[in-house]
């Protein structure tokens, strides 16, 4: 192959890009799979909540790969400017590193999002970023997880980064280190995952650089603004075959961990020739706890689903951004302004925008859409000390629930869904890790929304705590709103959070609450299912037959929501479940 | 005469290798194969290789197979009607698997359903702890209930996983008796034999692929044993592992889920080996056919492994060889996306209809058409003459799915094919390699496969891989892994021993249990206790941390310590060097025993060419144009079986012989070794 020849125009032709949107993404992958690799923490080892992405000289995403997690699609990129505004171009030098993690004014979804940004230098010039971003189990503030309610000032949520430079010409400032770590409750964790960003973004320069030997400068340079138009060309020819015209949706949230008074989130999605509007103006004035969002997290939301809607295999960059533009308001939930507080924005409110936009999509492709998943990441943060180590320990878990039913099939049951994909901590893990004693973890019987397709099942996992004292965060919704159902289809069941004190009595815990809990206290986490599709006396009666023999349905809800009649055998009666369903028209 | 025989059963051949032991020469012979029933073809491939090479059947020493009954009978969801038991309260933890879905973007892409539906999981009351005490004792009458209810069900098939067995496996133990009575005619897998290994899902998961597929592993293997009695074989069957080694059909009939990655398990073995022979060991070996490409890397000489691997959704947390595969092969079909970008694969034309040019009724363009197209493939046959193609029809079927669409001169858009299929191809090395910090610059590329040898060139200079080795036969080179295979078992033990409990004792103690079932294991497969050799490793932790590191050390030096200081201290060692950082002053704790046992065979010394002869001039065929760089230019053509030891053949140029065609690219050199490997290089090495 041969290299570039700086002077001359480049020509773009097809199999080239080909080949460089596979080379460029490949810098991408193998710096996620650095960081992965060399990470300290769980989180990000296994949970794999992190990315890493390419930029261009101006700060356009060019390739950003993914493994854990769509939350931080978009989100990269303002991270990326915000941190190049602070410390432009000229004033960087080879193997500089800037961190940051402020999403004020435009930046990371939460505090815990740190983004490390360098420069990459080919001979003098600088010629392009690369970032990462993972997410910090602890960046401080009022309770562990730094994600915790009883919160209403950004302040209060954990330690502030600007964009500083960490690293310069190589060497890291021990002294911003030790400012930091100083405010963290585990800050081996925090030191280790920072050298394995580090190390990551070093990866990022050297491939990059390395293709910049191979092909030449310009033609990289060129080629990165290609992926991009690729992108965007792939995007706009799938909008270009959406019907025209505006659809409307609104979903709520459960209030924010201080009020219980619902909150609106409302969505307008206009097609207009190739282009998407997502427009969240009308939604509601921004609260006094933690589940306000800043826009580049809404964004997020929109270019998760239009990508999982429209083409799933699209390469993800500013390119796919061009064609959808997202409108909110300063001042409502959409886009908090200083000093409100965010940190659960992530986990609470970026499901719900994925369910009000997936409302209004379904008025536009219904066959690629789904009923309401489970809609909350269940989020449950213990942390305390450890009796049997005498140490500090951190338990950090988000719980999947039940999928919405598609056009076609039936909702999976206990998976994660939409913005977050982050795996379980196996049951033998927790047990020899914390003082906790699992008492049961499965499938929640009942709680699939009916339908000709029906919604997955919601999950359930009960724990006794054996620790003195713990301070408990749950980060969760969809306790009074269930998820719902689409075309006739059923909603699912809610969720909850019990708790069996130690006298045993027994509470009901609220959906966004951080409290204290002491030894021998059973906690009982519940997630909701998933929505079905369509009526439910469509559907097979051997599938419906099907779910009571697994027990996930009992016979009374076979006849009274699918009217379907099993006799003691649990065999079908054909016809008297001919005569039910006949009866209901 | 001594005699090994090697058989590998793949989707459209079987590859059978007769390896004579004493000359060091091997044949091979290509049967198609009986996907219906495919111990047939495997018996009478080796008969007719008998016949053919006048071999007594008496005279075969040893007979190792390599097989995908294991892996089809997961892929066609064909296996046995498994029932499981499981502490109570976990009866879903096969189902909700990590609780993640497997396409970030694309939600219809649901779970793979798991092998026993959740009327067939049982739960059992009884628990243990982490500590290996016991919470609450197993139930005896109520358990005894549900084995009766289980019989009359009929179950028949069992797979036992209850938590916490890795450290105490007596309730496991204790079901099994009681099943025996009750059910005297189940076939039982408990996870506590199959994996003593801690994370309940991953246990289980192996456990119930074990239980799923050993009825249909159990017939096949009888039947087979059966077929080699027939040819009066003396020698008792083999089979190949994952892990690269080999065990007794006997041992295979109980611990069936250790064939599952058979068959790509001795393809990765031949690279190896191929390599080896030549005197290199960092080896990155690509077996490319119809339809997918498979990479593995060795360094050190070592396969790298993988901890846990997944077919067809199923997990199996079992050490193998980590194999890549990418659907990358000469059946690729080339089209262009919706953003006007050349594609190439996953979709494949297969055996049916095939590239274009095979003249069956294909019409999409295959990179097996592209390669005709740039005379990379000889134009008018292929398999050394025995298969006529259509060259006319590689290019209409260019021109129409390519050239056209993207506004391409018929050789540009051939071109373009072949750049975005190594591209593919170099991704699935790149993984491999670069991503698991290895550097393709200290490697060999071994390249085999029907297609292999095509690619190989380019791959290398994509990759600034500085050597690529063509094995002699690269058609069936995978077969060749089987017969100089090994015995080996891999054990594993969870222990969870924080630091200050931990003593040198209690770790010589556990690796002694390991070291006598091992050698026992041996002993059952006739394999003498002087040829056994143990690689040892520990994966340690800092207390609190959610997971390991591997720490390598040996049985001789561990006689040495006084205690496990030098185990930790080489710990924090290795976590410096993985991690950048270490803390002396923190906690530790050993969470695994490794321990591999390996029974050496009298190692097969493959032959080598007789004598010197230097001058290619014989085998060229005259030449023709090939289309690389950007232009045709002449290439010299040879026959593959007239090049010698020492010659060297400079490119361009192709090398022909029946079962696939290798490139070499201006500037390279091809040179016959004494082995007779081509060893292509850099005339100027960058």
């Amino acid at each position: 192959m041969s290299a570039g020849n700086p002077s001359a125009q480049v020509r773009t032709d097809p199999v080239t890009l080909q080949v460089m949107t596979n080379a460029i993404y490949s810098v991408a992958d193998e710096m996620v799979a650095a960081l992965v690799r060399t990470s300290f923490s769980t989180n990000i080892k296994d949970r794999r909540d992190c990315s890493g992405a390419v930029f261009t000289r101006d700060g356009q995403l060019v390739a950003q790969g993914e493994v854990g997690t769509p939350l931080h699609l978009g989100v990269m990129l303002p991270a990326v400017q915000t941190a190049i505004a602070a410390i432009p171009p000229e004033t960087l030098e080879p193997e500089d590193d800037i961190i940051v993690n402020t999403p004020y004014p435009e930046g990371p979804g939460h505090l815990n999002d740190v983004t490390l940004v360098s420069p990459v230098f080919d001979g003098p010039h600088l010629v392009a970023y690369v970032a990462n971003m993972s997410h910090h189990v602890d960046v401080g503030g009022f309770a562990p997880g730094s994600m915790a309610f009883g919160v209403w000032e950004h302040f209060q949520e954990g330690l502030q980064i600007p964009p500083l430079k960490l690293v310069k010409r190589g060497r890291i400032d021990e002294d911003l280190v030790r400012l930091i770590t100083a405010n963290l409750r585990t800050p081996v964790e925090f030191r280790g995952d920072l050298a394995a960003q580090i190390a990551a973004n070093n990866v990022g320069e050297e491939r990059l650089q390395g293709l910049m030997g191979k092909y030449g400068r310009e033609s990289v340079l060129h080629y990165m603004n290609e992926i991009m138009d690729y992108s965007e060309r792939r995007l706009s020819a799938a909008i270009g075959q959406l019907p025209q015209g505006s659809f409307s949706s609104e979903d709520f949230l459960e209030g924010d961990g201080i009020s219980t008074e619902k909150i609106a989130i409302r969505v307008t999605v206009t097609v207009e020739g190739s282009e998407l509007v997502a427009d969240f103006r009308e939604s509601d004035p921004q609260a006094l706890g933690p589940i306000n969002c800043r826009p580049p997290s809404v964004k997020a939301c929109a270019y998760y689903l239009a990508k999982a809607l429209l083409d799933p295999g699209l390469p993800p960059n500013s390119g796919a951004f061009r064609p959808i533009r997202v409108l909110t308001k300063p001042g409502t939930l959409m886009e908090v302004q200083f000093p409100g507080a965010l940190c659960n924005a992530n986990i609470v409110t970026t499901q719900r925008i994925v369910d009000a936009l997936m409302g209004a999509f379904l008025q536009i492709i219904p066959e690629r859409a789904a009923a309401a998943c489970s809609g909350t990441m269940n989020l449950l943060n213990i942390g305390g000390r450890d009796p049997r180590s005498g140490s500090l320990f951190n338990y950090i878990e988000t719980y999947g629930g039940g999928q919405g039913a598609l056009v076609d099939r039936d909702g999976t049951s206990a998976v994660q869904m939409h913005m977050t994909n982050t795996r379980n901590a196996p049951v033998e893990v927790i047990e020899s890790t914390y003082p906790f004693f699992i008492h049961g973890y499965g499938l929640v019987s009942e709680s699939a929304g009916a339908g000709e397709f029906r919604g997955g099942y919601g999950m359930r996992r009960e724990f006794e705590i054996e620790a003195d004292r713990v301070t408990v965060t749950l980060s969760s919704d969809r306790f009074e709103l269930a998820p719902w159902g689409i075309f006739g289809g059923g909603s699912a069941s809610t969720g909850n959070c019990k708790v069996v004190l130690p006298d045993g009595s027994v509470e009901q815990l609220p959906s966004k609450v951080t409290r204290v809990l002491t030894k021998g206290s059973r906690l009982i986490s519940t997630t909701p299912g998933g929505g079905g599709w369509g009526d439910p006396c469509q559907r097979p009666a051997e599938q419906v037959r099907q779910d009571v023999v697994q027990e996930l349905l009992s016979r009374e809800s076979a006849l009274n929501i699918y009217g379907v009649v099993l006799d003691d055998n649990l065999s079908l009666d054909l016809q008297a479940t001919a005569e039910e369903r006949a009866r209901r028209g | 005469m001594s005699v090994r025989i090697g058989v590998d059963v793949g989707g459209t051949f079987t590859d059978i290798v007769c390896f004579d032991e004493q000359e060091g020469d091997f044949r091979l012979l290509k049967v198609t194969s009986t996907p219906d029933r495919p111990s047939a073809a495997v018996v009478e491939g080796t008969r007719r290789v008998l016949n053919q090479f006048e071999v007594a059947g008496g005279s075969v020493g040893f007979f190792i197979h390599g097989t995908t009954v294991a892996t089809n009978t997961i892929l066609e969801r064909k296996g046995a009607e498994v029932a499981l038991l499981v502490t109570a309260g976990f009866r879903d933890v096969p189902y909700i698997m990590r609780q993640d879905r497997p396409r970030l973007y694309d939600y219809f892409q649901q779970r793979p359903r798991p092998l026993i539906p959740r009327e067939r999981r049982f739960e059992v009351p009884e628990r243990m702890l982490y500590t290996g005490q016991v919470s609450r004792p197993l139930q005896e009458e109520p358990t005894r209930q549900l084995l009766r209810r289980m019989r009359d069900l009929e179950i028949r098939d069992i797979a036992v996983c209850l938590l916490h067995s890795y450290v105490n496996p007596s309730h496991e133990r204790t079901l099994r008796e009681w099943i025996r009575q009750e059910i005297p005619e189940a076939r039982v897998s408990l996870s506590s034999d199959i994996l003593p290994e801690f994370k309940e899902f991953e246990r289980l998961s192996t456990t119930a692929v074990n239980a799923y597929v050993l009825p249909s592993v159990g017939s096949y293997l009888q039947r087979l044993e059966e077929g080699l009695d027939s040819l009066k074989i003396p020698s008792g069957l083999h089979i190949m592992q994952s892990n690269g080694g080999i065990m007794t059909s006997e041992t295979a009939q109980s611990h069936c889920v250790h064939m599952v990655l058979s068959g790509p398990a001795a393809g990765a073995l031949s690279g190896l080996v191929l390599g080896r022979k030549a005197g290199l060991d960092h080896i990155i070996s690509i077996d490319v056919g119809g339809t997918s490409a498979d990479v593995a890397v060795a360094r050190d000489g070592n396969l790298h492994f993988a901890e846990e691997s997944e077919i067809a959704g199923q997990v199996l947390k079992i050490p193998a060889i980590e194999i890549n595969t990418v659907g990358a092969g000469g059946g690729s079909i080339a089209w262009v996306d919706s953003g006007g970008a050349l594609q190439v694969g996953p979709q494949s034309a297969g055996a049916h209809p095939g590239p274009a040019c095979y003249k069956r009724g294909g019409s999409r363009p295959t990179v097996t058409d592209a390669n005709v197209v740039l005379g990379r493939l000889n134009a008018s046959h292929l398999l050394g003459g025995e298969m006529a193609i259509d060259a006319e029809l590689s290019a209409k079927a260019i021109r129409e799915g390519v050239a056209a669409p993207l506004g391409l001169e018929l050789v540009e858009a051939a071109e373009g094919i072949i750049r975005v299929i190594n591209a593919v191809m170099a991704k699935a090395i790149r993984r491999l390699s670069v991503e698991k910090g290895y550097d393709p610059r200290e490697f060999t590329l071994v390249s085999f496969g029907g297609g292999g040898p095509l690619h190989a060139a380019e791959l290398a200079a994509d990759l600034q891989i500085p050597r690529v080795l063509v094995p002699p036969v690269p058609g069936v080179s995978s077969a060749l892994g089987l017969i100089t295979a090994d015995f080996r078992h891999d054990y594993v033990r969870t222990v969870l021993w924080k630091q200050q409990q931990a003593s040198l004792d209690q770790f010589k103690a556990q690796l002694e249990e390991m070291q006598s079932a091992a050698l026992a294991q041996m002993e059952k497969e006739g394999v003498a206790s002087g040829l056994v050799a143990f690689v040892t490793a520990s994966d340690l932790r800092y207390e609190g941390q959610g997971f390991s590191l591997p720490v390598t050390f040996d049985l001789e030096e561990m006689c040495g310590w006084t205690d496990l200081d030098p185990l930790i201290q080489r710990f924090h060692q290795r976590h410096q060097e993985t991690y950048g950082y270490h803390d002396r002053q923190a906690a530790t704790e050993v969470v695994n025993l490794r321990l591999a046992a390996i029974g050496r065979l009298s190692p097969a010394t493959l032959g080598r060419l007789p004598g010197r002869q230097p001058d290619p001039g014989p085998a060229r065929e005259g030449s023709r144009k090939i289309y690389v760089d950007g232009r045709f230019t002449d290439a010299n053509i040879y026959r593959r079986s007239g090049l010698g030891w020492g010659s060297v053949v400079r490119g361009p140029a192709i090398v022909e012989q029946l079962d696939s065609t290798t490139l070499v690219l201006p500037g390279q050199q091809a040179e016959t070794d004494q082995f007779g490997n081509l060893i292509i290089t850099w005339e100027n090495p960058q």
